[in-house]
């Protein structure tokens, strides 16, 4: 399914997989990821573009990006897909923070129809681990370990995926291991002079949800598996519960916003040179509900973590279309996030987007009324200000107190938010690494 | 940096590095790549943060300059106060361009005592996102903890062994840290020998070892990959 024609003489594959399996290095990835390459069996069909309604002005060049003609700086890349169709929404976002340097892979969204089954998952390759470069693309451009790990982590949960709905492979996340350690034995590596408990060959989060449509017609729901190595994360959302996060880090701190706080590193993440976890558990939601998995650019540079939830269910109200509202969480992340950014998004059982925009609005109107409104001026940039003057501090106001004013209300909100939040937040597990 | 200014870019990063230098008579023919490396080393650090859209709002920088209690006791440390760069550069730049190879003794030094007036140094506590980066530049193995302790300028509150060292350092669940978990680094440019690459670079968690061999490696080491993965791992 992802163009196995190099015959060369290969290991023996985890079992269950298609073999042989090809020695060479991962392929840059393609603009639209709409995850396997047969659309008529297993990817979602992306529609034509609909009509744009009111609330919605579209911006067809990044606040980053020239016009076609002018070469003097490169637009600051970035991919969206989506695809709507009878209760199945979904959309990707991946954004580099800096042309070229970033290591975020392609977010990896598929539906398998026949099987009611699906996977939307993020890869985010980590520099500080990986950063010596390790392959060379034919355009001469350099790749870092962090690059490749997280592209060849997502090749290897797309072929996972296959074989969980084709091959009868077992969906669990001891042979999603598997997989992910195949196919990084198979990467481009380089010996380095450097060594230390830092470093990692090919390193890279991953969080990702498989997904099963179950139950029956009256009482449908969804079963799930959330499915994670590092400090990416995956949530459910549902109108009256909000977003509640599904994955812990692997981290040794584990309270959200003391991670947004200090950005502690990791314990356990993908790699090629040492044992490493996938992390799993398995739930179930009664239908509908959205389903979101997303890199620390997204969560880990707001103020609050309510401010993740607020993200998306704002630009939600202000989408015309799953087109749109992808490229509004585009816009918003990339005016705040100071890190590569990327995000898969399912939403299933729901009549439409109109039906889906409906079902959330009072949820972002209690959020807006809890954590958008009682945000301390001076806080925001414009594009997050709640009041119309950007948030900005005037001369007279009290610029020093600004600090211990934010601190304070971030304690306060997140109080308020945590419990519901934390609500599927898996136990704690042994400590890794 | 005013305190608007920190929230305006969301959350920012406080650095601070203490750089741990070598200044033995072997270190000669390489202390001024050393020195070189060590006063752009903040600058390229900024500028390998900028490039990744990261900002630093505060950095200092702290230098130890180490040679053997063993052989001349009174010139064994010599060392700043944290430096707030860029309105001191010049007190760090003038420490670094003062810092001659010389002395030193038998081949181990006092490598150790210099680390652990690092991991004892006044961390930032306040702002967000610290990090706590020791830098240890040397092409010798170290004396033991204690080994000369009895020398009259021998700093007070050195751990007496190694293992009592590796606790100020910390590790998963460790009480007895001096060192903030989620803030430290230790990058060594040390020889692949005790104490540097085993156990301190194997066991201790959070290094890097850039390893050189003893009195000439350190003309090796690659500086950009340095900087990128401590710029990548803020």
């Amino acid at each position: 399914m992802t163009g196995h024609q190099d015959h060369r003489e290969a290991p023996t594959a985890p079992a269950g997989m298609l073999s042989p399996y090809p020695a060479a290095p991962p392929s840059v990835p393609t603009p639209c990821p709409a995850g396997p390459p047969d659309p008529a069996s297993r990817a979602p069909v992306q529609p034509p573009p609909p009509p744009t309604p009111a609330s919605y002005q579209p911006d067809p060049a990044p606040p980053d990006a020239r016009p076609t003609g002018t070469a003097d700086r490169p637009p600051v890349p970035q991919r969206l897909w989506c695809a709507d169709e009878e209760g199945l929404l979904a959309l990707s976002v991946w954004t580099e923070r800096v042309a070229g340097r970033g290591e975020d892979a392609e977010p990896f969204v598929a539906h398998h129809r026949a099987g009611l089954q699906g996977m939307l998952a993020v890869f985010d390759g980590s520099g500080g681990a990986g950063a010596a470069p390790v392959w060379q693309a034919s355009d001469g451009a350099s790749r870092t370990g962090a690059w490749v790990g997280a592209r060849v982590a997502r090749l290897a949960t797309d072929v996972w995926f296959h074989d969980v709905t084709v091959e009868g492979e077992e969906a669990t996340p001891k042979t999603l291991r598997e997989y992910l350690r195949f196919f990084l034995g198979y990467a481009p590596q380089r010996r380095s002079k450097i060594s230390g408990t830092m470093r990692r060959q090919l390193p890279t989060t991953l969080a990702g949800v498989h997904y099963r449509v179950a139950g029956n017609g009256y009482e449908p729901q969804v079963e799930l598996q959330p499915l994670w190595a590092g400090d990416s994360r995956a949530y459910v959302l549902r109108p009256r519960t909000g977003l509640r996060v599904l994955t812990r880090d692997h981290t040794r701190e584990s309270d959200a916003l003391e991670l947004l706080r200090t950005d502690p590193p990791m314990t356990n993440l993908v790699c090629a040179d040492r044992e490493f976890e996938i992390a799993g558990r398995r739930l179930a939601y009664p239908l509908p509900c959205v389903l979101v998995a997303a890199t620390d650019g997204f969560f880990g540079y707001v103020h609050t973590p309510a401010d993740f939830e607020t993200l998306l269910l704002r630009t939600l109200r202000d989408a015309g279309t799953v087109e749109e509202w992808a490229d509004l969480v585009r816009r918003e992340v990339q005016g705040y996030t100071a890190d590569d950014a990327s995000l898969a998004l399912v939403a299933l059982g729901y009549h439409g987007f109109p039906d889906l925009r409906a079902q959330f609005a009072s949820r972002h109107e209690e959020l807006t009324v809890r954590y958008v409104r009682t945000r301390p001026r001076g806080l925001d940039r414009p594009s997050l200000a709640a009041d119309g003057t950007g948030g900005r501090v005037t001369g007279t106001e009290d610029a020093a107190g600004l600090p211990a004013r934010v601190r304070l209300w971030q304690d306060d909100t997140w109080r308020a938010y945590r419990a519901g939040y934390e609500t599927d937040l898996p136990p704690a597990p042994e400590e890794h690494a | 940096m005013s305190n608007i200014e920190q929230y305006q870019g969301n959350l920012q990063y406080a650095v601070d590095i203490v750089l741990c230098i070598d200044a033995t008579g072997s270190m000669f023919p390489v202390l001024d790549s050393v020195k070189s490396s060590a006063l752009q080393f903040h600058d390229r650090l900024n500028d390998e943060m900028a490039k990744k859209g990261k900002a630093i709002s505060q950095l200092r920088l702290k230098v130890i300059a180490f040679r053997d209690f063993g052989d001349d006791p009174s010139t064994a440390i010599q060392q700043t106060g944290f430096l707030r760069l860029p309105d001191q550069s010049k007190d760090f730049e003038g420490f670094v361009r003062g810092i001659d190879a010389s002395g030193g003794g038998d081949i181990p030094e006092s490598g150790l005592e210099a680390l652990a007036l690092a991991i004892n140094s006044p961390w930032e506590q306040g702002l967000d996102r610290r990090r706590h980066v020791i830098v240890m530049f040397t092409d010798a193995p170290a004396h033991p903890l204690g080994t000369h302790a009895s020398a009259p300028s021998y700093p007070a509150g050195i751990p007496g062994s190694l293992d009592d060292l590796f606790e100020q350092w910390g590790y998963a669940r460790s009480q007895t840290s001096v060192m903030e978990q989620s803030a430290k680094r230790l990058v060594l440019f040390a020889p692949d020998q005790a104490p540097w690459s085993d156990p301190i670079a194997e066991e201790w968690d959070l290094t890097l070892h850039f390893a050189s061999k003893a009195g000439e490696g350190l003309e090796e080491f690659e500086m950009d990959e340095i900087i990128e993965t401590i710029a990548n791992s803020l």
